[in-house]
């Protein structure tokens, strides 16, 4: 890409430096250049003008990606979040592992944001957690699902390679609605260390698709933009969904 | 309204009744897509919007009516997922931003019609204005409609929410093309304004003597537009991959592949 603009960028300059140049051209352009690239207004109108004119486009599209992500922003920046928790590993070959856990698919996603919906009023009532340190382990208890679906060696997924696709997909949606833990795999997250604001993020990320899902929009942008009805958001997410049996109580059990 | 509807021991031309039915009947009109693997699926390929063939043991007959062609019918979620996705955002990134930028530019000249009375003296040379699209905003954006990936292919793959923005076609939407051409707006006469009252204001006479021509401002205005429009695509591209840095040196030495041996086997 930088590559095509310093393409570009020659190739102006070969034309303006060629061109004028020429006995036939007419009398006004006839060695412009050495008017032009004499003067110091010229740089600094070549260096002003596109940050001016594209960091105002910029800003607006900074917000409107902060306030209003549409889907695709949402997974682009869980994407961005779990690749800068070093999520390349060796046994895949580098290749990326994104949300392997984390579907966004219509079977998965309730079970999903209930269950960032349990975590995010935890995270709130002090009452039930009181230590942080408790929170993040179960936090990494969450995060414990996505390791385990990862695994190759689990016996209910096959390994994640794209040759085998259909097989990979059909076993990763198994392993999502059963959301299947064992107790072996506890120490392995623990290890795993994810950071609790990334988790957070996620969190009301999901939220938030939840609720671009129902066309919830208008209790939506009251909960983006003022903190303090987070929590009232949380109880209505819960309201909407279906109880299941990944509630609180059930991580505890874990 | 039905979700499923399954049909046996069907007529060629029943099967393109079916898709022809789907495509009239269903408002609003969705896009059909048709697969099959024989000559007996011919017709409802070539009915249906798009039309894929899968070579199989029955010949070559559907591959050759359909629009893609693929090797076993399991390929069908990467071809919609990722391939169908990608394709759809580059395209209509290309389609928009070809709009915004010959709007910036045609702008530009329109502001400078307000100093001359419309008369249709032009700002730029002819030359630069010639090779504006096909030279000096052509390669940003060609490698962007070649190598962008917006969300990774195994994101892509398990979250197919990702992809209802192509069936609701929200990428190519009325409000997405205002957005661009307000951009365009912006653009213009922030790069007019700047352009213009610098030269008017401070441009004096060069060491020659000679003042500050018609084609003086011209050119700074053309070469700022191609500056704002080519680093634009820099900010909104979404996948920086090393492709980026050897495609062009791919390009150089491309050879024509050899036909692939297709055909049962």
């Amino acid at each position: 890409m930088f590559f095509s603009i310093f393409i570009s960028i020659l190739l102006w300059f070969t034309f303006i430096l060629a061109y004028p140049s020429l006995p036939l051209t007419s009398t006004e352009f006839y060695w412009i250049w050495e008017n032009l690239l004499s003067r110091a207004h010229f740089w600094l109108l070549a260096l002003l003008v596109p940050i001016t004119a594209n960091l105002t486009d910029m800003t607006i599209l900074f917000f409107q990606k902060t306030m209003y992500p549409s889907a695709v922003d949402i997974l682009r920046e869980v994407e961005w979040l779990w690749r800068r928790g070093g999520r390349r590993t060796k046994r895949n070959n580098g290749k990326l592992e994104v949300l392997k856990s984390h579907t966004f698919s219509d079977d998965t996603l309730s079970a999903d944001v209930l269950r960032a919906v349990d975590l995010h009023s935890a995270h709130k009532d002090k009452s039930v957690l009181t230590s942080n340190a408790s929170l993040t382990e179960m936090v990494s208890v969450q995060a414990s699902n996505t390791l385990l679906s990862m695994n190759p060696l689990s016996p209910t997924v096959s390994s994640s390679s794209p040759m085998n696709f259909s097989n990979d997909t059909d076993s990763k949606r198994n392993s999502n609605s059963h959301n299947t833990m064992t107790t072996a795999s506890r120490p392995k997250m623990t290890q795993l260390g994810l950071n609790l604001e990334k988790d957070t993020l996620l969190i009301e990320r999901l939220m938030h698709l939840k609720s671009i899902l129902q066309g919830d929009q208008s209790a939506l942008r009251k909960q983006q933009t003022k903190r303090q009805e987070r929590i009232g958001q949380a109880e209505n997410i819960d309201k909407v969904c279906p109880v299941s049996s990944l509630s609180l109580s059930s991580w505890f059990s874990l | 309204m039905a979700r499923v509807v399954i049909a046996c021991r069907v007529r060629p031309a029943q099967k393109a009744e079916i898709v022809k039915m789907v495509r009239e009947g269903v408002k609003p009109e969705p896009v059909t897509l048709a697969i099959g693997d024989g000559a007996n699926d011919v017709a409802m390929i070539q009915e249906a919007h798009v039309g894929v063939g899968v070579i199989g043991n029955e010949g070559m007959q559907a591959v050759r009516a359909s629009d893609y062609s693929i090797a076993q019918f399991r390929f069908l979620e990467r071809l919609l997922l990722v391939h169908g996705r990608w394709n759809y955002s580059r395209i209509c990134f290309l389609i928009l931003y070809s709009f915004y930028k010959n709007i910036t530019f045609v702008f530009t000249l329109f502001y400078y019609g307000f100093y001359t009375g419309f008369s249709g003296t032009t700002l730029y040379e002819s030359f630069l204005g010639a090779g504006w699209n096909i030279a000096f905003t052509l390669l940003p954006v060609l490698f962007y409609g070649m190598c962008e990936k917006d969300i990774h292919e195994d994101t892509a793959t398990s979250n197919p929410i990702s992809y209802i923005i192509g069936q609701k076609n929200e990428d190519f939407s009325i409000s997405r093309m205002g957005t661009w051409i307000l951009t365009a707006l912006l653009h213009s006469i922030i790069i007019f304004v700047f352009c213009s009252q610098t030269v008017a204001s401070s441009f004096g006479l060069d060491h020659t003597g000679q003042p500050a021509s018609l084609f003086t401002l011209g050119t700074i205005v053309n070469f700022c537009t191609m500056l704002t429009v080519t680093v634009k695509v820099c900010f909104l591209l979404r996948c920086l991959s090393s492709l980026f840095f050897i495609l062009p040196f791919l390009l150089l030495s491309h050879r024509s592949p050899s036909t692939p041996s297709t055909g049962p086997s």
